[in-house]
């Protein structure tokens, strides 16, 4: 429990550093640290049920998504901005790192270990992403073409 | 007077290299002076303006998205636009008939600026529902991103912050950390003075994790790192282009798929250089590691 709290905790951190590294207005700062302590409060969550990582990377990364589409119709601002910091904890940089040490290398059992794993997280990642944005695209367009029928008087 | 040829005067004022982006767009002005229709000028701005969010940290979806819509308020409904990372070109088609088509290469060095995002996506609304001159057009995109938040100072004050909670997460010890700090610190100061335009990202990236490693192993020497891979790893972190690649497979999922397979290349490719930076400093310095 003192783990996961430091965790989250760290988290807050992480987004929160990343939030001023990618320059975003001063006003939405807490909002992205809150955002990175959400995500991993929910991949904490799901580790306990969940041993595959396409799937729990999946479903973190709509929580993730979620949040920040909710917070960029709140803020009549992109998704992006929201988004990015959010999934700072999910990115797996470290399996990528060690992927590609194996393949320098020539490890083979690195590879096998690290780069399968790394792209199931990748995949569940940017299929969460964009099932949730395509449904907010989709909605944007949609109201889009409806309001220029209207205009074309359709 | 006479004009130079331009290629001479970019040679001589030893800025060759950047014919192809923004300077272009001096002397075209220049060139053309007055002539532009406003169709053109609206080509050309909606270029600008997507390079710009590009920039930013936009996704593929968005730009097009906001050019259409940008196009579509001042009557252009016969609109084509065809947009990489890199590359951008716009056909646009006037209720009278005209046609004008433009291409624009995206200079490279992305720098995610979420600030200047949200300013253009404000932007991109307020034309579409006041539609001013298509001549204003680029004043108000200078006016949006004529603001900085954060002083350098501020700036690599939140990269020590990021980077102390992700050598925390990995399970860094404090000696780990204070050199992940030491070693942030000199790549930050690295990004400002290498990381321009014109620097390859790859021979930046394999500069960077070769300083670093040098750092981390040198100080593992003499007793001042616990683990020497979660320094490696943590400040990996900083270069690693791990929201690229998950904006490529994005891509691939939604259709843009040849842009999706370009950026999963770039970004395969910087890793092999950050992890080839590190090799390299183990080669050069190691001896005591073993991987």
């Amino acid at each position: 429990m003192v783990n996961a709290i430091k965790l989250i905790i760290c988290s807050f951190g992480a987004s929160l550093g990343f939030g001023i590294v990618f320059r975003i207005q001063k006003k939405y700062l807490l909002y992205a640290g809150l955002g990175g302590a959400l995500t991993r409060c929910v991949y904490l969550i799901l580790l306990n049920f969940i041993s595959e990582s396409f799937i729990y990377s999946f479903l973190a990364a709509m929580a993730a998504a979620l949040y920040a589409e909710f917070m960029a119709v709140r803020a009549k601002t992109p998704s992006t901005v929201f988004l990015y910091p959010s999934i700072i904890p999910l990115i797996p940089g470290d399996l990528l790192y060690y992927s590609i040490v194996g393949l320098i290398l020539q490890d083979t059992e690195r590879i096998s270990q690290n780069a399968v794993k790394c792209v199931h997280s990748l995949l569940g990642l940017g299929i969460g992403f964009v099932i949730v944005s395509m449904v907010m695209y989709y909605r944007r367009h949609l109201k889009f073409h409806k309001k220029r029928q209207v205009q074309d008087g359709v | 007077m006479r004009r130079k040829p331009l290629l001479y005067y970019e040679i001589c004022s030893g800025r060759f290299l950047t014919l192809a982006g923004y300077e272009m767009d001096r002397y075209t002005k220049e060139l053309r002076g007055q002539d532009m229709t406003n169709l053109e000028y609206l080509v050309d701005f909606a270029l600008k303006f997507s390079e710009q969010m590009l920039i930013s940290g936009a996704n593929l979806e968005r730009v097009n998205d906001s050019v259409y819509r940008i196009c579509d308020s001042y009557g252009c409904r016969d609109a084509h636009f065809f947009s990489l990372n890199c590359y951008l070109t716009l056909s646009l088609q006037d209720e009278a008939g005209n046609r004008v088509t433009s291409q624009r290469c995206v200079r490279s060095g992305m720098d995610t600026h979420l600030e200047n995002l949200s300013k253009l996506n404000q932007l991109s609304r307020q034309i579409c529902a006041e539609q001013p001159s298509p001549q204003e057009l680029e004043g108000l995109l200078k006016e949006a991103l004529d603001t900085e938040t954060y002083s350098p100072l501020v700036r690599c004050g939140g990269f020590l912050l990021a980077f102390a909670s992700l050598t925390l997460i990995f399970g860094g010890s404090v000696k780990d950390l204070i050199v992940v700090l030491l070693n942030t610190v000199l790549m930050y100061l690295a990004g400002i003075y290498l990381k321009k335009p014109g620097v390859n990202r790859m021979v930046f990236n394999i500069f960077s994790t070769l300083m670093a490693g040098t750092v981390a192993i040198l100080m593992s020497k003499i007793g001042m790192v616990d683990d020497i891979y979660i320094v490696m790893i943590a400040n990996s972190m900083m270069l690693i282009p791990g929201i690229q690649m998950v904006n490529a497979f994005r891509n691939l999922l939604c259709g843009n798929e040849i842009n999706g397979v370009l950026e999963v290349l770039k970004a395969t490719l910087e890793t092999i250089a950050i992890v080839g930076g590190f090799v390299l400093s183990i080669y050069l310095f190691g001896g005591l590691i073993t991987w």
